[in-house]
Formats: C-alpha cells, sequence, structure tokens
C-alpha cells in the first residue's frame, strides 16, 4: 500500500505501534488520526491509498464538524469487531450507544453540517445516525415548521396548498 | 433542495442535497411522509416521484376511487371520481378529466399505481370490437400510450399448430381484423405496473376458453394470458400452466350465463412482486383460488384460500395489495350477519405460500350494532397503506372505510350519482416526469 506518505507519524497508544494520518480541514486545521479510524472513512480511505503530501485534504469539512467526526470515528474504530455474546462486547455496545446518544445532543444545524460531512466521508455509520437523529427530530413537526427549520419557501399556489392539505389528511390520521 | 427565504439563526446551515433529504425521509414512517407533501413542490416530487418510492414508506394512501356513474342505463357509463376527502372537497380532478382520449367513450379496465387502463369504445354497441387499449396517467395529463391491437385468437378448432396458423391467416384474408374480433366478446384484462421498478408497464388479457367449458361456478375457464410489454411495444401469449381449471369469474360469476359484458373487475386482481392475482374460482371443485403469473408468463402460481371449499358458491372475494402484502378479503361467509374475513399471503421457508387468517369480524364497530351484511355491504377495495378496507353500501350509496385495528368504521363518501356497479379503482396520483 503506498501509504507511507501521508502517514505522518507512528504513536503508541494501547500498547501498540499504530499509523496515524494528518486530515486537513477546509479551515486549515490539522487532525492527526489514527489510520484505523480515519479508514472509516471511505473517502479518506481511497486518499491514503492513493497517497499523498502533507496530509489529506477534506475541503468540504470545516474544522469544528471534522472534529466531531472524528470523535465518532475514534469511538467507533476502537470498539472490537462484533464479538461471540459476551458481557464485555455487551457493555461495549451500551456504552458505544449511550456515546451515540451524547454526541447528537447538537442543534439542527450541527445536524445538518454532520449529515453533508458523513455524506462526503462516506462514514456509513455516522450518516445513519445522524439522518436518524434528524428523522425523530422533524417526524411530529407540521409542514410550516419543516419549512422554518430548514430555510425552505413554500412555493405552492394557495389552491395546490390546500388541495394538498385535503389529499393528504388521511383517512385516519 | 431549493433553499428560499434564509431563516434567522443559520441560512445555509441547514441546507441539505435532494440526495440527504431522501436520506432523512427514508427513515420517516407514512404518515409524516405525508404531511411533509406539503412542504415545497421539491419535498412532495421526492416524496410522491417514484425515484424514490422504494426507500420511501408509501404515502400513497389511496387517495380516492375511479368508479363509472350509471348513465339513464345505457352502457355509455361515465367515468367519475370519488376523493378520500371532506364531503365539501371537489375531489383533485377536473371531472372533465382531460387525460381521456377526446371523442370516444372509455371503460376503466383497471388502475395500477397511479395509471389507469382504459378501453376506448366508439359507439355505445362497441363493446364487442377490438379492443383498443390505452394506459394513461391521470396526474400527469400528457401522457397516455395507446396499445397496439393484439391479433386475435384462433377459433375453435382443435387443429394442429400448422392447420390452425394457415386458418388463421385465411380467415384474415377474409375478414378484416375489426370484424373478427366482433365475433367474440372482448376479454378482461389487467394492468401490472410498479414504479418502484421500472417504469415500464404489462398489461395482461386473458384468454378464455370458448365457452364449452363454462363451470357451475360461473365464468369461462382461462386457457391462456397476453401479455403486453410497453419495453418492447408487443403481445406475447402464454398458455396457461394452472394446476386447477381457472375460472376468472369476478363479477360475473353470477351474470355469466348472458356474457353481458361488464369488463371492469376492480378488486378481483392485484399486482404485486412481479405477479398479477386473480381471484378465482377452481372451475371443477369450487372453492377460491388466488392465480398468480409473473410479467413474463413463464411462472404460474395457484394459492387456495380457504383449504375446504365453501358450501356456497363462494363468489370470489376482493385481493388487493396493503403494506407490500397481499390480502384478501372474504365477504362470502354464510349465516347472518355475514362475516367480513381477512386473509393474508405468507410466504413459507420451503418457498410455498399460503394464506393465513389476519382479521374476522361480524360487527362493523365497536358497540355491535353495525352488523357486517346486515345493510348492503360490498366490499370494493383494500388500502394500500394501512388496515382499512372499503365497502360500498348500496343502501346509502355510500363508501365505507372499515378500519381493522380500531374496528371502527367511517362513511369516506357518499355518492350523488350512483355508481353503475361496484367497481372502485383505487388511485393514487404518481407525479412522473
Amino acid at each position: 500500500m503506498a501509504a507511507a506518505d501521508s502517514c505522518d507519524g507512528i504513536s503508541t497508544s494501547g500498547g501498540g505501534w499504530e499509523k496515524t494520518v494528518t486530515l486537513v480541514s477546509s479551515d486549515d486545521a490539522r487532525f492527526e488520526v489514527r489510520e484505523a479510524a480515519a479508514s472509516l472513512s471511505q473517502t479518506v480511505r481511497r486518499m491514503i491509498r492513493a497517497g499523498g503530501d502533507g496530509g489529506i485534504p477534506l475541503p468540504k469539512v470545516d474544522a469544528r464538524t471534522l472534529s466531531t467526526v472524528l470523535e465518532y470515528c475514534n469511538k467507533h474504530a476502537a470498539v472490537p469487531a462484533p464479538a461471540p455474546e459476551s458481557s464485555s462486547a455487551e457493555a461495549a455496545a451500551v456504552d458505544l450507544e449511550w456515546f451515540d446518544k451524547e454526541l447528537m445532543h447538537v442543534d439542527l444545524a450541527t445536524l445538518c453540517s454532520l449529515i453533508r460531512a458523513a455524506d462526503y466521508l462516506e462514514v456509513a455509520g455516522l450518516l445513519d445516525l445522524t439522518c436518524k437523529t434528524v428523522a425523530d427530530m422533524i417526524k411530529s413537526k407540521t409542514a410550516e415548521e419543516i419549512r422554518q427549520m430548514f430555510g425552505i419557501q413554500n412555493d405552492f399556489t394557495p389552491e395546490e396548498e390546500e388541495q394538498l392539505s385535503r389529499e393528504n389528511a388521511g383517512v385516519f390520521e | 433542495m431549493a433553499v428560499g427565504k434564509r431563516k434567522r439563526n443559520d441560512p445555509a446551515a441547514a441546507y441539505l442535497s435532494d440526495d440527504l433529504v431522501i436520506e432523512i425521509l427514508a427513515r420517516l414512517q407514512e404518515r409524516p411522509l405525508r404531511r411533509f407533501k406539503c412542504v415545497s413542490r421539491t419535498w412532495r416530487d421526492l416524496i410522491s416521484g417514484p425515484i424514490h418510492r422504494r426507500r420511501l414508506a408509501r404515502t400513497d394512501a389511496a387517495s380516492g376511487f375511479f368508479y363509472h356513474a350509471c348513465a339513464s342505463g345505457s352502457w355509455a357509463t361515465n367515468l367519475s371520481f370519488a376523493a378520500l376527502c371532506p364531503p365539501e372537497g371537489g375531489g383533485c380532478f377536473d371531472q372533465a378529466f382531460p387525460f381521456l382520449p377526446y371523442g370516444t367513450q372509455v371503460k376503466l379496465l383497471d388502475s395500477c399505481n397511479g395509471l389507469l387502463l382504459l378501453r376506448c369504445c366508439h359507439g355505445a354497441y362497441d363493446d364487442v370490437a377490438a379492443p383498443r387499449y390505452i394506459v394513461c396517467n391521470p396526474a400527469t395529463h400528457g401522457w397516455a400510450v395507446e396499445l397496439p391491437v393484439p391479433s386475435p385468437e384462433p377459433t375453435r378448432d382443435p387443429d394442429p399448430i400448422e392447420l390452425r396458423l394457415e386458418e388463421i391467416s385465411r380467415r384474415r384474408r377474409e375478414r378484416p381484423l375489426e370484424q373478427q374480433w366482433r365475433q367474440r366478446p372482448p376479454r378482461p384484462a389487467a394492468l401490472a405496473f410498479d414504479p418502484a421498478v421500472s417504469s415500464h408497464f404489462h398489461v395482461f388479457e386473458l384468454v378464455e376458453d370458448d365457452g364449452q367449458h363454462s363451470s357451475q361456478y360461473g365464468g369461462c375457464t382461462i386457457k391462456a394470458v397476453r401479455i403486453y410489454s410497453s419495453e418492447t411495444g408487443e403481445w406475447v401469449r402464454r398458455d396457461s400452466a394452472w394446476s386447477y381449471r381457472i375460472a376468472y369469474a369476478g363479477e360475473n360469476a353470477y351474470l355469466s350465463s348472458e356474457w353481458s359484458y361488464r369488463l371492469a373487475y376492480a378488486g378481483k386482481h392485484a399486482y404485486l412482486n412481479g405477479f398479477l392475482h386473480l381471484t378465482t374460482t377452481d372451475a371443477e371443485k369450487g372453492g377460491v383460488v388466488v392465480a398468480a403469473v409473473d410479467t413474463m408468463g413463464k411462472t404460474w402460481r395457484v394459492t387456495r384460500v380457504c383449504p375446504d371449499p365453501p358450501a356456497t358458491l363462494g363468489a370470489p372475494g376482493v385481493v388487493g395489495q396493503s403494506q407490500h402484502r397481499l390480502l384478501y378479503v372474504d365477504a362470502s361467509g354464510s349465516g347472518n350477519p355475514r362475516e367480513l374475513s381477512v386473509y393474508a399471503l405468507e410466504y413459507c421457508s420451503g418457498g410455498g405460500e399460503r394464506w393465513s387468517l389476519k382479521h374476522r369480524t361480524r360487527s362493523l364497530d365497536p358497540s355491535g350494532q353495525m352488523w357486517f351484511g346486515k345493510r348492503y355491504h360490498n366490499v370494493v377495495a383494500i388500502h394500500p397503506g394501512c388496515n382499512v378496507i372499503f365497502l360500498f353500501d348500496s343502501g346509502r350509496q355510500s363508501l365505507i372505510a372499515y378500519d381493522m385495528d380500531r374496528e371502527t368504521t367511517r362513511v369516506v363518501h357518499t355518492f350523488t350519482d350512483a355508481p353503475s356497479n361496484c367497481h372502485f379503482f383505487p388511485y393514487v396520483p404518481l407525479y412522473l416526469q
């Protein structure tokens, strides 16, 4: 693997030697991350393979968002692959769930930037987590509330709107 | 997603591309999705459009029924639409139905996932002419396809194939195609379309025996199907490989002697997972059999709904797709009051299929005052999105929705123009580009 160029350092953690990579956010903040964690992002994984100097540029993700994404990746990469049903594996799963929940305690704008980042970086787990969170957040909102939350303009004519609300009122709403 | 006015806290912050909006919508249930169709045109198209249908919960709860209203007793019946909305709502369509071909009488034969199958007639007595089928999408007015006229069946002679072909060509030479069609009544036809799977549709035409084999249960047995594919633009004929002699009687079960054709078989067949399912009777032993055939005409299946043939003739009940399952509603139970039974088709581990009883009731409301069948109830359709069955109360001329979960009923539409029969074609709009 031609990864050597993008590996800025070797660090120890947990007693083992681990490769790290440097990721560079859109606002030029540098993050040194374990390769195993960074590789949860398919986009980064491909870039590691392709090689490159001076860290991997991620021009679509700002530092604040990237740090949250990496928090997620670090945590999730640390968890061993689903092992036989042992009590420790179960405890780890519970811990991870709690971690995810805490990570999602952010506002909608942050969630949306996380969704965009997870999509761009192709972190499937995070995309699922963030989309679920937003889905939960909006599921009991009205159409007008949705427009306000996402800054969408109502482009229906009044007649269309009336017809739509009639049609979609549902027989058993 | 077109972002309009920016709101105070974070203008671009909540911007998501259409693909990402879909990621979120894909994690929502049907009800919020239905509500969110009203957010904007973009959201409506994302939710209702065919592209993402497979990923999203189904919001296309039957938004209404097409039916033929009686027009002073003549065969030329008028198409009408009953919207499932408050009575003051005028419906979703220009009642002139601009999507219909101009200048011809039409009969609605079938509806399937937003498309309609129509048969055009040029005059009141044109029932027996060559079928001119039209498939159209009422939601996008301009969209309509006229199918080529299928070539007629060879007539009765059980000649070897070569002879038969010769015969056909001879008869063709003798009579124009149109006239040949006048010799026989039109066939039942069904539409098969699932926008989540393909933008192409199929039309099935059932080829019945010439009448000698009509069973005591009414109708004629089906010897073949003809399948039109909008992809190839051609009709193909496939001989029936059903293991029973299947009589697709539909509403004609008790009218068959005269062949007074009613082409509409609403509720008597359903398209799901690539198969057209027909409620039929077993022409030898009686009893209701659901027969299925795929769009290639290669796989033929039959499942008995009730293991024991009922004592009564058992007019086939209503079959329909609901929440990705096939349901069969049987209202033929003997006894007074009658029973309403709902079966679901389940796939067994061994690859087989069987019907299992999901719901049975005599009473249509919790007070126990409203017995099923006490009034003139006809089961007409199954709600595609929830556990609701539609009944037509011919006494009160109204459409009733029975909620299986809550065991309650409510009138969803009262007709001012009497439907000519109990054929209601569920319709949900499809916004194809």
